[in-house]
């Protein structure tokens, strides 16, 4: 075993993983391994550590994320739809004048069909 | 991230609570815009990727079957949104636009080190040295190793083979190592 082989394998170590014992026995006798096994060490700890670091979302970007809900609802269709039933309020029934959804559009458009009939 | 959305109010989001939404938005969008900005480096980005990421988890809510944890499956979908941000301004940019300044402003807030200057300072370096990496292992390396994600779920993210997953994260944390710890260093 050489140091360039054993250094080669050290960045594909994951986290918390054991080296082989034959590098085990080498990083035992070789001092620049073992520090450069110590650095991977730290570095691994150190990335883990940044997950419990974080930063502030922009003001903006918070009322936006929290108005997607409200900006996901089918708005621009259901107002189409109520200036549909306000211009042929009297060829509706009642009940359907209640509906504001896309379905109880598709619903009115078929029972106009049915009194054309 | 620990798990800071309980099954209530998930559950409350998923019957349309706005209001337990924006709880839910709240309790989880400083990790979720950190993960972006990692992966991405510029803060209007990162906020872009962010809402996508949010859009998507509204609209994938009813689908969440709590398998995982929600807060696990929040990150899968950052990182995603992160990720596809990162192709299609590959595309619309020649040049990669610096924010290094902004980011440097922003990045960390330093929650879990407060009061700890010394660790502070070396998470801080560590940061910088992420953002100099090259894009390709920077996602591969802070999915990983930040984020403690799967090779086989970051191959899946990035669109590439496992082993080419591995030799990306590999690669990555060298580098990351040698700007760490520049050539010989006495720092042990
Ligand atoms: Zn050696």
């Amino acid at each position: 075993m050489n140091c360039g082989d054993l250094r080669g394998r050290m960045a594909s170590y994951e986290s918390g993983a054991e080296p082989t014992r034959r590098e085990v026995r080498h990083l035992s006798r070789c001092k620049e391994c073992a520090q450069e096994m110590a650095r991977y060490g730290l570095l691994a700890e150190s990335l883990e550590e940044l997950s419990s670091q974080v930063v502030m979302v922009p003001a903006a970007l918070e009322a936006a994320l929290i108005a997607i809900p409200s900006a996901a609802r089918p708005r621009l269709r259901a107002a189409v739809v109520v200036t549909h039933l306000r211009r042929n309020r009297r060829s509706y029934a009642s009940g359907v004048a209640l509906a504001l959804t896309a379905g109880a559009a598709t619903w009115a458009t078929r029972s106009r069909r049915l009194e054309a009939a | 991230m620990r798990e800071s959305v309980s099954a209530e109010l998930l559950e409350r989001c998923r019957r349309g609570d706005e209001s337990a939404w924006a709880e839910l938005v709240r309790a989880t969008q400083r990790e979720v815009y950190t993960l972006c900005l990692r992966i991405l480096r510029n803060p209007d980005d990162a906020a872009e990727a962010s809402q996508d990421a949010y859009v998507r988890a509204w609209k994938g809510l009813k689908s969440f079957r709590g398998e995982a944890s929600f807060t696990t499956w929040l990150y899968r979908v950052a990182s995603n949104a992160a990720i596809s941000k990162q192709r299609s301004r590959k595309r619309s940019r020649e040049h990669e636009v610096s924010s290094d300044d902004e980011m440097l402003a922003s990045l960390p807030s330093g929650e879990s080190t407060e009061g700890r200057a010394d660790v502070r300072a070396e998470l801080e370096t560590l940061e910088r040295a992420l953002r100099a990496l090259p894009e390709h292992y920077r996602a591969a390396v802070v999915l990983r190793d930040v984020y403690g994600m799967s090779i086989d779920e970051i191959a899946g993210q990035l669109a590439i083979s496992e082993s080419a997953a591995k030799v990306r994260v590999h690669r990555g944390r060298k580098k990351l190592k040698e700007m760490v710890f520049p050539a010989n260093g006495t720092k042990s």
